[in-house]
């Protein structure tokens, strides 16, 4: 009960997802050069799902039991986790046995995360300094990002964006958006 | 014939500037709420409420009742145009408005949504006129059993919505369903999965799932795919880039039938347009003679889902003006408004106050006409979107999505759950899993799970079979999944396609 109390918060939580993360990582590592590679994409997502519902069903035990004729807080987590690790186990069989096809062509992945990360960037970015700088900062480098180079253009989006934010959001529809620490 | 003259005279009431001015306000406002993701028409009809404290109570009430329809039809716009679905309701509206406008049809999509939202909303009014009384009679004789078994019925659209996907479907609705467990549980106020973090309390917000999992996902494979730097699809020049009226006429019986499904559903409380417009979308792709085109760009698929949660409009006002049950949010806010005008709902409200109500309908018919007169006005602009280059584009859709996630709960966690379900829907659509089931899961699952536990409690499971109209609806729903799973099997070809709506 205690290890399930554990992982069910705060650090275990980290330790519970970061050894679900690290299985995947050891997983597709493992594949690479197995028959299974062209389909290493889908059966990392089917294992993502068996992980999640493996994680779910487990922490129901630390669940606080008010039973109510028949049913508890655990009965619809451990119904869906149950039928989603059966269907999940089905379309491995289906990947498995080469029935299902191979993963798609990747396109240009690493301008994914670049703008992922960005993206993410400019979250964490804006307890520091606020929405309307973190996301000028977005924009303009997003479109530097995604090849554009004309300075009126890197200039009068993040611009434009920054008057139209301000005035429709904070000025008519009075949305207190976070100011951030440098400003706030 | 005393209701006409009751309707006259309620139509005289809104002979004047001020009313139409009123009218006219509350549908502009309405447009633009609906069409700025994070602003739900309830948020919209909130956010004015206190403006209609200085009018008489019948203008305050059409302007509110005319924003709440408007919203639903501004929720279509940022659909068709940016996948970016403005309310719950327009999700199923993005699965074909969206290709539509890929194709350089997007004065199609926004046409037909147009189009379809009015005769939706319309086909709503003239029900809610009509056959209040006994649709209100008619809600209060479902149990949770039979909400239940609705839920479900709703659940049975992911057998059509994921195409010749089925068993992605499931995997997809399942996950939906497991990640609307986090929180507190509904019946019994235990916390399940929050990993002690408070915001988690509540679950996911639906707002910055929903932005994530269309919008995020799409810039992101767009980025992937190099579509970013492909010319902006410039609608063709020879072609009328508006549908006409003979293409209208083709979808009359689409819009009417998802209008009386939008309608009846709209009725249930806690049911509303969202599920009216996955169900409507179902029926409609069931009756097409050319399934396979839903979700790749029909227009049928998009009469079917405007025309739905539009007319849920008129069936969420049904409980609420006959009973004082609200059917959806925004009519919770509606009732709110009501009681704050010192008008109680229910019975009595049609006889002690007849001209409210009729001046309330006959405000309705005029709002869902100034709701196309502005809709035309407003279509020639936001058809303009697609002309901006996509490498503009995709950055403003992104700071759009930060401002919708955030303003849901003035939540920064929100926006970061948009981010993750962003990069989630981006990994699930590029192994072919529709990420619209995961919606679905996550919109019915709190219906489904307190309303099979409630019926556990009062009597059982055998309730849900020994109730007639619920025995019914899951056999129904029994069916959906069964016959497009029967068909999956019989060519298995067909498993592999991938067809259907993202």
């Amino acid at each position: 009960m205690d290890i399930i109390g554990f992982l069910g918060k705060g650090k275990g939580a980290l330790v519970l997802f970061g050894a679900c993360a690290a299985v995947l990582v050891v997983l597709s590592f493992l594949l690479r050069s197995t028959k299974f590679a062209p389909r290493r994409g889908r059966i990392l997502i089917v294992a993502a799902l068996l992980e999640l519902c493996g994680v779910f069903f487990f922490l129901t035990f630390g669940l606080e039991d008010i039973e109510a004729v028949g049913s508890s807080a655990k009965t619809a987590p451990r119904l869906w986790a149950s039928l989603l690790a059966f269907f999940s186990l089905d379309q491995l069989r289906r990947v498995l046995s080469g029935d299902a096809k191979p993963d798609p062509e990747s396109g240009d992945l690493s301008r994914v995360f670049r703008a992922i990360a960005i993206v993410a960037l400019a979250i964490w970015g804006m307890a520091y300094v606020g929405f309307y700088v973190a996301t000028c900062g977005m924009i303009l480098l997003l479109l530097l990002l995604l090849g554009e180079r004309r300075p009126l253009m890197l200039l009068s989006l993040p611009g434009g964006w920054l008057f139209f934010s301000y005035f429709v959001f904070a000025r008519v529809l009075m949305m207190g958006l976070p100011t951030g620490a440098l400003f706030g | 014939m005393e209701l006409f003259d009751h309707l006259l005279y309620g139509l005289q009431n809104l002979a004047g500037v001020t009313p139409v001015l009123v009218v006219i306000a509350g549908v502009v406002v309405g447009i633009l709420g609906g069409a700025m993701p994070g602003i739900s028409p309830s948020m919209a009809v909130a956010l004015l409420l206190p403006f209609t404290f200085g009018m008489s109570a019948s203008m305050g009430i059409v302007m509110l009742c005319a924003i709440y329809l408007a919203a639903n039809y501004g929720g279509s716009i940022t659909a068709v145009m940016i996948n970016t679905p403005g309310t719950p309701s327009a999700v199923v509206t993005a699965f074909d408005g969206y290709p539509l406008t890929r194709k350089g049809q997007a004065g199609t999509g926004l046409g037909v949504s147009l189009i379809a939202s009015v005769v939706g909303g319309f086909v709503g009014i003239v029900i809610l006129i009509l056959f209040s009384g006994p649709l209100a009679r008619l809600a209060l004789k479902f149990w949770p059993a039979e909400y239940f078994a609705l839920a479900v019925l709703g659940l049975s659209t992911i057998a059509s919505l994921g195409g010749g996907r089925w068993l992605e479907s499931f995997v997809a609705v399942l996950l939906g369903l497991l990640l609307n467990t986090i929180g507190l549980d509904p019946l019994s106020g235990v916390s399940r999965f929050t990993f002690d973090i408070v915001r988690l309390y509540d679950g996911f917000s639906f707002i910055p799932v929903l932005i994530g999992l269309f919008a995020l996902s799409e810039v992101f494979s767009c980025i992937e795919s190099g579509e970013v730097n492909a010319p902006s699809v410039v609608p063709d020049k020879d072609k009328s880039p508006w549908p006409s009226v003979r293409d209208y006429l083709k979808l009359k019986y689409a819009m009417l039938r998802a209008g009386i499904i939008g309608t009846v559903i709209g009725i249930f409380p806690g049911a509303g347009g969202t599920i009216a417009s996955f169900i409507a979308y179902d029926v409609e792709k069931r009756v097409s003679n050319d399934p396979d085109s839903f979700g790749k760009g029909t227009p049928f698929g998009v009469a079917a889902a405007e025309a739905s949660n539009s007319a849920s409009v008129g069936g969420a006002l049904v409980p609420l003006l006959t009973l004082g049950i609200p059917g959806s949010s925004s009519a919770a806010v509606l009732l709110g408004a009501l009681m704050i005008h010192e008008l109680q709902p229910g019975p009595e409200l049609f006889t002690k106050h007849p001209e409210i109500v009729y001046t309330l309908f006959s405000s309705l018919f005029v709002a869902n006409i100034f709701i196309l007169i502005l809709g035309l006005l407003g279509a020639r602009l936001w058809i303009r979107t697609a002309l901006i280059p996509k490498r503009a584009l995709y950055p403003m859709i992104l700071a759009f999505s930060f401002i919708g996630s955030f303003a849901v709960r003035s939540s920064m966690f929100d926006v970061g759950v948009c981010l993750a379900f962003g990069v989630i829907g981006w990994i699930l659509t590029r192994y072919d899993v529709p990420v619209s089931p995961v919606v679905l899961g996550m919109i019915l699952g709190t219906m489904i799970e307190q309303n099979l536990r409630t019926t556990i409690m009062m009597g059982g499971p055998g309730l849900f079979f020994s109730r007639p109209l619920s025995l019914a609806l899951l056999t129904l729903a029994f069916a959906s999944v069964l016959v497009p799973y029967l068909r999956g099997r019989k060519s298995p070809s067909s498993r592999k396609g991938a067809g259907g709506a993202a």
